[in-house]
């Protein structure tokens, strides 16, 4: 008769759960980078993605560190992880109409979600973001369809974003760390600003509603995320329709575009 | 000496000082961009770069006697630091840092050494006819270089041809800084015929960054991709002491023996603009004293978070032609940098490189004209500049030094032989 351990994985295939995690792959430890040049470029890129505006300072725009989007250090499935991102590049984007490399997108990042200026190719920000990335892909097959890639999309609720609604979910739930007004709390474990000039500009992915609301979902409030989707829909039309760095894909000339 | 002696020589010197200002600012600017990017292509946080572009550097103008050379961050001992340290450690880590610092101090060791021997002593024979070529060819290799920063392409080769193939070849060229480039080089041109001339390559540089703030402001940052400075941190606390340990004697040989080619490679750029500054300026040249300013700064640059500079090249030649004339200019540009730094380090993060290579290539084509010194009565000296030129391009300076020396010691047994006859 064949034991518990040899029919296991057939049983997870079976409801649909891979036999190594529900999200597809388990980032390996930061201690268990190796003693080297490349395990330091490994801790480097940690630094970097958990303290944006200090580590990399030089090209940062604003009070937010790659972390507050990329949650868990860049680890965590269904918030963008580094690990699905770094196998899922090169790859051709709706935003820029190219195939855009694994740097190109770091670049992107700092142009957009950190209201910065893109580091440049060979800087060593740049290299050790990705050297961080890809130590955490260990093990990882290439391609763009890893379970826990980017953020799990909403389902259709049926009804509009509501920015009044918005406003209330955002006093009950976000409130508390995010301030009144978006901007953050400072301090020893900062809390991002949502909006204002030291948040993200409109450029963002997270500019858009949807995007947004798919993060919020699945990951707010930090821990214990509990809004339902049209709550998500609703605080993230909310957070959005406040003033925020303008988009820089735009100009004056824009308006004839 | 007496009281109006005095006053007079104070009234000179104010007076040589008012027409170092200009060309002071224009070295802020100029250095701030190479000290980022040789630092970083020394493997170096780029405040290392910034830090030997202030006390360092200023103990070089100061000690040196050549009063218009600039030094400080240089491609030469970039690359050696690199190659040397990169060996033992990760760039940018603390063990990098403090190895290209131990090679720092060996290299000022070897350079006092130098000086002790009256080294320089040996370029008191370069003929004219080689510094000449040398400058048009420092001219080439200058214009060469911008390639990539007009096209938004960042470099990989070594050599002009090279870097020229490359940036040609590259797919996704940006066409946007070489339109501020274009404004840059033509705002320079046309203010140098007005009575603008003295501000003629700050005019480039306000021009190019206007333009390319304005371009963003029209099109959008994301459209014009321009690359900028970002910006710099400079802490109080920069003082360094280089550590050795004991365990891993291979890496203190290797910052000895790295650091004699540092010192060797450093000494020889300060002995070629020495030389080369001494002919435009037509002044005297004493080179043993130029490599004792070379051997301070990289003393100083060990223990204040430097690296190993030398005498830069571009920057001396673009000051030479901003109409400097005393030590007053690279005194003003340190301490403009040091100011700048101070209070406007988001405004100079907005600096776009392409700016600045318009800067360059107003400098370059201005060094290209020395070709119209062609001596063209002098056959066997046209051969020494052309060929001194042309091994400039192809092979780098040093070599084009070489070829000249050699080229010269084999015309003048010639001119002897047929002078014997």
């Amino acid at each position: 008769m064949a034991s518990w351990h040899s029919i296991l994985p057939a049983l997870l295939l079976a409801v649909g759960i891979p036999s190594h995690g529900r999200d597809g792959h388990r980032p390996p430890a930061l201690d268990t980078a190796p003693q080297d040049k490349y395990g330091d470029l490994v801790k480097m890129g940690y630094a970097i993605i958990t303290n944006t505006p200090d580590k990399a300072s030089r090209y940062s725009g604003n009070r937010l560190s790659c972390t507050n989007c990329h949650l868990d250090g860049g680890r965590k499935a269904g918030a963008a992880p580094l690990w699905a991102a770094f196998v899922a590049y090169p790859a051709w984007r709706i935003k820029t109409d190219r195939v855009d490399t694994f740097d190109e997108r770091v670049q992107q990042c700092f142009r957009y979600s950190l209201n910065g200026i893109p580091p440049a190719f060979g800087s060593i920000e740049l290299t050790a973001i990705a050297a961080y990335s890809h130590f955490l892909a260990r093990g990882l097959a290439v391609g763009p369809e890893t379970p826990g890639r980017g953020f799990p999309l909403l389902a259709k609720t049926g009804q509009d974003p509501n920015r009044d609604r918005g406003r209330v979910v955002y006093r009950q739930h976000c409130q508390v760390c995010h301030g009144e007004d978006g901007t953050g709390i400072p301090g020893q474990t900062p809390m991002p600003p949502l909006w204002g000039f030291a948040s993200y500009n409109k450029g963002a992915g997270m500019a858009t509603v949807t995007t947004a609301a798919a993060f919020i979902r699945a990951n707010m409030p930090l821990g214990k995320p509990v809004l339902t989707d049209q709550e998500a829909l609703d605080v993230a039309a909310y957070i959005n329709a406040q003033v925020r760095p303008p988009d820089p894909r735009r100009g004056l000339l824009s308006i004839f575009r | 000496m007496n009281a109006n002696t005095l006053t007079r020589h104070f009234a000179t010197a104010i007076a040589a000082s008012r027409a170092d200002w200009v060309p002071g600012l224009l070295a802020a600017l100029l250095t701030l961009p190479q000290a980022i990017a040789l630092a970083t292509l020394a493997g170096m946080p780029v405040e290392h770069g910034l830090y030997l572009s202030l006390l360092p550097a200023l103990a070089a103008t100061l000690i040196g006697h050549s009063r218009v050379a600039l030094s400080g961050p240089n491609t030469a001992a970039s690359i050696l630091l690199y190659a040397s340290a990169t060996t033992f450690a990760t760039p940018g880590s603390p063990g990098y840092v403090n190895q290209v610092l131990l090679t720092t101090f060996f290299a000022a060791i070897f350079q006092f050494a130098f000086f002790g021997l009256r080294v320089g002593k040996l370029f008191l024979d370069l003929p004219t006819s080689v510094t000449q070529g040398i400058i048009a060819g420092t001219g080439a290799l200058i214009l060469s270089q911008q390639a990539g920063p007009l096209l938004g392409v960042v470099i990989n080769g070594q050599g002009p041809i090279e870097s020229l193939g490359q940036a040609l070849a590259y797919d996704a060229k940006n066409f946007w800084p070489l339109g501020v480039g274009a404004v840059a080089v033509g705002a320079g041109l046309w203010s140098k015929r007005r009575r603008l001339g003295r501000y003629h390559l700050l005019i480039a540089l306000g021009a190019g960054w206007a333009a390319a703030d304005l371009c963003d402001v029209l099109f959008g940052s994301a459209t014009t991709a321009f690359e900028r400075l970002g910006r710099m941190d400079l802490s109080m606390n920069f003082v360094s002491v280089p550590s050795v340990d004991l365990t891993e004697l291979v890496a203190l040989f290797a910052a000895i023996s790295d650091g004699l080619a540092v010192a060797a490679v450093g000494s020889l750029q300060a002995a070629i603009m020495s030389r080369t500054t001494s002919v435009m300026l037509d002044e005297r040249m004493h080179v043993s004293r130029d490599i004792l300013g070379q051997a301070t700064m990289n003393l100083l640059a060990t223990f204040t978070s430097g690296l190993a500079g030398a005498t830069s090249f571009n920057r001396t030649l673009a000051n030479v032609e901003a109409g400097a004339r005393g030590r007053a200019a690279g005194v003003i540009g340190v301490l403009a940098l040091a100011l700048g730094l101070a209070l406007g380090r988001d405004w100079l993060a907005r600096i776009p490189p392409a700016a600045i290579s318009g800067v360059l290539v107003l400098v370059g084509i201005s060094l290209l004209s020395s070709l119209k010194s062609l001596d063209r009565k002098h056959p066997r000296r046209a051969v020494e500049m052309l060929a001194t030129v042309a091994a400039a391009i192809f092979l780098g300076l040093f070599y084009a030094v070489l070829v000249g020396a050699c080229l010269t010691i084999y015309h003048r047994a010639l001119d002897r032989d047929e002078s014997d006859r």
